[in-house]
C-alpha cells in the first residue's frame, strides 16, 4: 500500500515528464484549494472555475517553479492572486469593518465530538454555518490570512511569502480576523439566547 | 519588540485558539468528478499546446542553424576576390603613368599640345 507522495517527489517526477505526477498534485490539493477559493469568492460556480484556473496555471508554470517556496505556498499564492483578480474585475466592494480588540474569553464554544450526540450535531452544524457566514463578512485581507493559517495550517513565514507581506502584518491580520469572527459568532449566540 | 511579543502572546489566548478550532472544523467538499474530468481535459489540451510550442521552437532553431550553416558554407566557398594593389604596377601601367605626368608637366609649361604621347618599344 502506498502512502501520500511528498511534494518534492512529485516535483521530481513532474520534471521527469511523468504523466501521473500532476494528477497526484491534483489529488493532494484540489479539495483544499477549492475550499480556500470558495470561501474567498463566495460563489460556488466561480470558485470551481477559479480552482480549475489555478491548476491550469500551475501546470503551465510548474516547469519554471524554482522551489523557493513550498508547492503548497506556491499553489495558494496562485489561488489568492486569481481570487483577488476576480474580485477586482467584478468590482465587488469588500467592506472592511473597523475592528477593536475584544476582551479574551467573551465567548468560547469549542466544537465537540459529535458522533453520539444529536443535539451536538445540530449545534455544530449551526456553529459551522454561523462561522461560514461570519467568514464572508471579513475583508479579503483578513479572511485570506485566517484561512491560510487556521485552515491550511501554514506558518507565518509561508503566509508572508504567499501574500508578499511582512510577518508582522500576517500576525496582526490574523489577530484581527479571529477577533472579528469571534465577535460575530458571539453576537449571533447572544441574540439567539436572549430571544 | 515588545509589541511583537504582545501580539504573539495575544494570538495564543484561549479565545483566539477557540476561533482557530472553529475554522479548522469547517467541512470541505471537494469538486465533483465532472469538474475533475473537465480539468483533466483542459490539462491534456495544454500539454498538446506545449508540445506544439516545443516542436515549433525546436523547428525554428534548426532552421536558423541550417540557414547560418548554409551562409557560412557559401561564404567560404565563394571565389576569392583579387584586390587592386597600386604598388604592384606592370611595366605598361608604369609607362602610362609616367607619360601622363610628363604630359601634365609639359601642359603646365605650355610646351606641347595637351595630348599624351606614348612611346613604347616592343622588346
Amino acid at each position: 500500500m502506498s502512502g501520500p507522495i511528498s511534494d518534492e517527489r512529485l516535483l521530481e517526477r513532474f520534471s521527469r515528464k511523468d504523466p501521473e505526477a500532476f494528477s497526484h498534485i491534483l489529488d493532494a490539493y484540489q479539495v483544499r484549494v477549492h475550499g480556500f477559493v470558495r470561501r474567498m469568492c463566495r460563489n460556488e460556480d466561480e470558485a470551481l472555475d477559479i480552482t480549475q484556473e489555478v491548476f491550469v496555471r500551475a501546470f503551465q508554470a510548474l516547469p519554471r517553479f524554482d522551489g523557493r517556496s513550498s508547492l503548497r505556498t506556491w499553489l495558494f499564492r496562485i489561488a489568492h492572486n486569481l481570487c483577488i483578480d476576480r474580485v477586482r474585475k467584478s468590482e465587488r466592494r469588500v467592506v472592511e469593518t473597523r475592528l477593536e480588540a475584544g476582551e479574551d474569553g467573551e465567548f468560547i464554544h469549542e466544537p465537540a465530538d459529535d458522533r453520539w450526540n444529536p443535539e451536538q450535531v445540530v449545534l455544530n452544524q449551526e456553529l459551522q454555518s454561523v462561522v461560514e457566514t461570519a467568514l464572508e463578512g471579513l475583508s479579503e485581507k483578513l479572511r485570506t490570512v485566517l484561512l491560510l493559517h487556521d485552515r491550511e495550517d501554514m506558518d507565518y513565514k509561508e503566509i508572508a511569502q504567499a501574500l508578499d507581506v511582512p510577518i508582522g502584518t500576517v500576525k496582526s491580520r490574523l489577530f484581527l480576523a479571529r477577533n472579528q469572527l469571534q465577535r460575530a459568532v458571539s453576537d449571533y449566540w447572544n441574540e439567539k439566547v436572549n430571544g | 519588540m515588545k509589541d511583537q511579543f504582545d501580539l504573539d502572546a495575544a494570538l495564543e489566548t484561549s479565545s483566539q485558539k477557540a476561533v482557530r478550532k472553529w475554522v479548522e472544523s469547517l467541512p470541505d467538499e471537494g469538486p465533483s468528478m465532472l469538474w475533475r474530468s473537465q480539468l483533466e481535459r483542459r490539462l491534456r489540451l495544454e500539454h498538446k499546446r506545449r508540445r506544439v510550442r516545443t516542436w515549433f521552437g525546436l523547428g525554428s532553431m534548426v532552421a536558423t542553424a541550417a540557414a547560418a550553416g548554409l551562409f557560412l558554407w557559401l561564404g567560404l566557398d565563394a571565389p576569392q576576390r583579387t584586390h587592386y594593389a597600386p604598388n604592384q604596377t606592370t611595366g605598361v601601367e608604369e609607362m602610362l603613368v609616367t607619360s601622363h605626368w610628363d604630359s601634365v608637366s609639359a601642359g603646365a609649361l605650355d610646351a606641347t599640345p595637351p595630348f599624351e604621347t606614348v612611346s613604347y618599344v616592343v622588346p
